[in-house]
């Protein structure tokens, strides 16, 4: 039944081989014991003191997530060290456990002995329980002090994000949260752990890589009764890199005082970079605890960027820009007798001022704000042009600011050539088919006032290693809009004349001659019941430094409402950073960082 | 009696093996399947897993048992069966380890774990195609080296190379996934039946003297080789980095003591040791069944490995005996140098201890060899001895 082509010699032959590697397994197999047998019998005290008396616990390091800076070197965001107190029960007898809680419950002030139960079911020895969380230094010292009678006692050390400016900061700072469900994987592909908390908007969401720490991780080593002997740093942890903004905390914090109890928005730019100094939006919330919001839902809106509003008179200034740039002469004037018929049209526009103002020119009409002049102004320059002009000039786009959820706002791009002539000239005041954000309007200003570059409002000023290193430095960006020197003057008069001159419509507000104000009111219309005030400006005007945009919702008048808190906050810039003029806007950092390296100082002077 | 006390042994041996098998699988991966389900829940939804409390999860075990069912009906199946069947098969079982070991290498049909591919996914089971190849080419070697005679065999054009071809075809392919110890077990395999095939001690010294920059090179090309080496040669030092996995291994074993902390009461499972419940897991045999339980596996190996070399001396023929010795040598060798790993005698290495350790398809072609060593020992009584006097 078989095929055999075996030959006898090579049985043989097979034989001899098959007993050379029976030797070698014999050997093989006695190697084996030799080393089996030490280690478990002779050595076998010493490993099991390793196994019981010595547990080496792997344990994450929690890294520090970088800080938030305004330009002062002020904290908007800080994570601060907090203790968590955890019972394990390692190889403990229950009466051991049971001490531990009893003492515990004393030094915490709260039963935690009914805990106990949920240490009897836990099946690894390792599992812990949380008794307490968010202690600080001064809450977990004296548990400290008594740790060696307390067997089975972790403390865990881990962070909290505290933002000492609270509500003040809430719609820059941004605060954290969970990693939202979406984005969990791509979390993870970067090295993040699932309980990790990030950085849910703004701020501390946009420069989410930078802030994130790199957790790190030590071996603990704990006796029998599961106290930690000593511990061995594998992977240290990495703080995060620090965030400078360009933010004035101070002035930040002096410009919600002005708005609390309104709702509104403030802001604070500088012309000369597109740098944002303040911006506030009221109501706000505590970033603190954002699970306490106020009844108000829209208090988690940062309405410099988030909401639509119609600008109003504010709006002018583009329109006579438009006009200027149509060919429409400057000294061109329109009468205003208190109302304005478009042919066709049965019902009459109206000036504000009952009874008109007569004969008035450009600057005249900026500073009385004259609602017949600029509608037959925008009637004369046509809907193409000023919807043209108000895109170059960033409405009804994204500024590109460095936070979450910028809206665009709306223009009638594509609509102009077809608009009925009743919205065109609603156009010429900023009402009817045009929706803005606080900060596209003051940023069309900033471009008037620094003479035609439209820039990216930022807020980053610099990122920095925890060493001190700079790592990224804000480059911010900006296009050339086209301004011609003689337009810019002919309607600046007009600002500087709504400010300064008896008459003007942000006279009363009291700005001092010395600050330079040019600026423009706005009461614009949003709905039939109440008019939002609104004031836009900037001083010096000559060489502006600061611009403010100032809108309270539903305020009322612009001049009489907003205009005095714009005052409030030029009042507030230039009487603290007048006073001292080393604290002056170009040098601000230099006193404060007296102590930093050379080099940091010598960019910040290139960057302003 | 002889014929039964061998089979028998063999048989009973092999059963007691995935007996304590099942049960250090279900002690080790308890832990681990849990962890690895509440981390898993963990990255779907943080919220929820703080409420999670699965401490313990019977995943590995349910399909390490359904691999056991599989892996006894081989068993019997080959048992039963008439190994000479396997000579006519050899050629196609060859290729088809050839096909799988390409198919592994394609992205998105191998699985990726750990930056090598070594798996083909099946439904919700993963085999390992390597641990078919081992046996296929076992049968392979064994039928070419037959085909011969004993002058075709001490040839190096007509014996040698042609099966050297075929064994760098495997390896090659091995090397790709990578997996070097595979490789190496898979030389080691070849080379002992080549040895006892009576090929001839020259070539196979050069051969052995070649393939040793070979492995040098494919050592110092991968910088994980360099550091587990380097680990291996200072074996106290870094016990918290390069060598923890060794230092926590020696613990598991050597904390064991005499008796062991009793079954399913070792420490080290819990995320102390790495791969408990695969390749370690002669460590947690040591440490919960202590210095008696693990000499008792390694006993059992032996034995094994005694009644096997048995089988093979008694074999009916030349295929039968080189059959036998191959496989003897492919379940003694991973099993002898799983412990030496364990014990830190050789550098920490991914390696099966063969019917004990987590794994389908290692599980599966064990048991499957058994079934063929089986078999070949069931023949060996009624004719070896008419045969080999008639060929005296």
């Amino acid at each position: 039944m078989l095929k055999e082509k075996t030959k006898p010699s090579e049985y043989l032959f097979l034989h001899r081989r098959f007993k050379i590697l029976i030797l070698l397994l014999a050997a093989s197999f006695v190697v084996l014991a030799l080393r089996l047998f030490p280690i478990t019998l002779i050595q076998g005290k010493y490993y099991r003191e390793l196994s019981e008396n010595n547990f080496l616990v792997p344990q994450r390091l929690e890294a520090p997530r970088g800080t938030i800076f305004d330009r002062n070197h002020l904290t908007i965001a800080v994570s601060r060290v907090t203790f968590s107190v955890y019972v394990s029960p390692f190889k403990l007898e229950l009466q051991a456990i049971h001490e531990t809680l009893t003492r515990l419950s004393a030094l915490l002030n709260r039963d935690v002995i009914s805990l106990e139960d949920r240490l009897g079911r836990l099946i690894s020895k390792w599992q812990k329980v949380l008794l307490a969380k968010n202690l600080s230094l001064a809450e977990i010292t004296p548990i400290l002090e008594e740790q060696y009678n307390l067997p089975g006692l972790i403390v865990e050390e881990s962070f909290k994000r505290y933002y000492p400016a609270g509500p003040a900061t809430c719609h820059i700072s941004g605060h954290l949260g969970m990693i939202p469900k979406s984005l969990v994987s791509q979390f993870l592909d970067q090295n993040y752990d699932p309980k990790d908390l990030v950085g849910i908007v703004n701020i501390e969401r946009i420069y989410e890589s930078s802030l994130h720490g790199r957790a790190g991780k030590e071996i603990v080593r704990r006796d029998a009764r599961g106290r930690k002997r000593d511990a061995y740093v594998s992977h240290p942890p990495e703080s995060g890199n620090n965030v400078f903004l360009t933010l004035d905390l101070k002035l930040q914090k002096y410009a919600y005082q002005q708005l609390q109890g309104r709702s509104g928005v403030i802001i604070a730019m500088d012309p000369s970079n597109g740098a944002i100094l303040a911006m506030v939006s009221t109501p706000g919330f505590d970033p603190n605890d954002p699970g306490s919001f106020s009844e108000e839902g829209s208090c988690f809106l940062n309405k410099a960027i988030q909401e639509h509003y119609p600008p109003g008179s504010t709006f002018k200034m583009i329109t006579c820009l438009a006009a200027l740039r149509s060919g429409i002469s400057p000294e061109k004037k329109f009468h205003c007798n208190g109302k304005f018929y478009l042919p066709q049209w049965n019902k009459p526009f109206t000036c504000f001022q009952t009874g008109g103002h007569g004969w008035v020119n450009i600057q005249e009409a900026i500073k009385y704000s004259c609602n017949i002049y600029f509608y037959q102004l925008a009637d004369a320059v046509g809907a193409k042009r000023l919807v043209d002009c108000a895109f170059q000039l960033g409405l009804g786009s994204l500024t590109g600011v460095d936070l979450s959820g910028e809206v665009r706002g709306y223009l009638p791009l594509n609509l102009a050539a077809g608009l009925p002539p009743g919205e065109v000239i609603l156009l010429g005041i900023g009402q009817g088919r045009i929706a803005t954000t606080p900060l596209q309007i003051l940023n069309a200003f900033c471009a008037f006032a620094n003479g035609g570059r439209l820039w990216t409002p930022h807020l980053l000023d610099r990122i920095e290693s925890p060493g001190g290193e700079v790592m990224i430095f804000t480059d911010p960006k900006y296009h050339e809009i086209h301004l011609s020197n003689s337009a810019r003057s002919t309607i600046l008069e007009g600002l500087v004349a709504a400010v300064n001159e008896e008459g003007g419509t942000a006279y009363k507000a009291g700005f001092l001659r010395d600050w330079k104000v040019a600026g423009k009111t706005g009461t614009a219309q949003r709905d039939l019941e109440a008019t939002d005030a609104w004031f836009v400006g900037f001083a010096p005007y000559d060489d502006p430094k600061l611009a403010v945009l100032v809108l309270v919702e539903k305020g009322g008048h612009g001049g009489a409402v907003a205009a005095p808190l714009a005052k409030n906050i030029f009042g507030y810039y230039f009487t603290n950073w007048k006073e001292n003029p080393q604290e002056d806007a170009p040098n601000v950092l230099s006193s404060s960082t007296a102590g930093k390296p050379q080099h940091a100082m010598a960019m910040n002077g290139e960057d302003f | 009696m002889r014929k039964l006390n061998t089979t028998f042994l063999i048989f009973t041996i092999t059963l007691i093996l995935v007996g304590i098998g099942l049960a250090m699988v279900y002690s080790s991966s308890a832990p681990v399947s849990a962890y690895q389900i509440r981390r898993s829940v963990q990255m779907e939804n943080p919220q929820e897993a703080a409420q999670l409390n699965i401490y313990h999860d019977l995943g590995y075990l349910k399909k390490q048992a359904i691999w056991a069912v599989l892996g006894f009906a081989v068993m019997l199946f080959l048992y039963y069966g008439d190994y000479q069947k396997l000579k006519e098969y050899g050629n196609w079982l060859m290729l088809i380890a050839l096909v799988l070991l390409v198919l592994v290498l394609i992205p998105h049909v191998g699985v990726m774990v750990n930056g090598a591919r070594r798996w083909l996914r099946l439904g919700s089971f993963t085999i390992q195609p390597s641990e078919f190849a081992k046996l296929a080419l076992v049968i392979f070697m064994a039928k070419l080296l037959s085909e011969k005679d004993k002058y075709e065999i001490r040839s190096f054009l007509k014996g040698f190379l042609p099966a050297l071809m075929v064994l760098a075809m495997f390896l090659i392919l091995v090397i790709l996934e990578p997996d070097l110890g595979t490789a190496v077990i898979m030389g080691s395999i070849v080379f002992v039946i080549w040895y006892i095939g009576g090929v001839r001690v020259l070539h196979l010294a050069s051969l052995a003297a070649v393939s040793v920059p070979c492995l040098f090179v494919a050592i110092v090309i991968k910088q994980y080789r360099i550091d587990r080496l380097i680990a291996f040669f200072f074996q106290d030092k870094d016990i918290l980095g390069i060598n923890y996995q060794l230092n926590q291994s020696l613990i598991a074993v050597g904390s064991g003591g005499l008796f062991g902390k009793g079954l399913g009461r070792g420490l080290q499972k819990y995320q102390f040791l790495a791969e408990p419940h695969t390749d370690f897991t002669f460590a947690i045999i040591g440490e919960e069944l202590g210095f008696i339980g693990a000499t008792l596996v390694v006993l059992l190996f032996f034995l094994l490995v005694i009644q096997g070399i048995r089988v093979a001396i008694k074999a009916p023929d030349y295929f039968g005996g080189l059959l036998a010795a191959g496989i003897i040598t492919m379940i003694g060798l991973s099993a002898y140098i799983n412990f030496m790993i364990v014990l830190g005698c050789l550098p920490t290495k991914g390696m099966t201890l063969p019917f004990i350790s987590y794994g389908g398809s290692s599980l599966l072609v064990n048991m499957a060899a058994i079934g063929i060593l089986l078999n070949i020992s069931k023949y060996k009584e009624f004719v070896v001895y008419g045969n080999r006097q008639r060929d005296d």
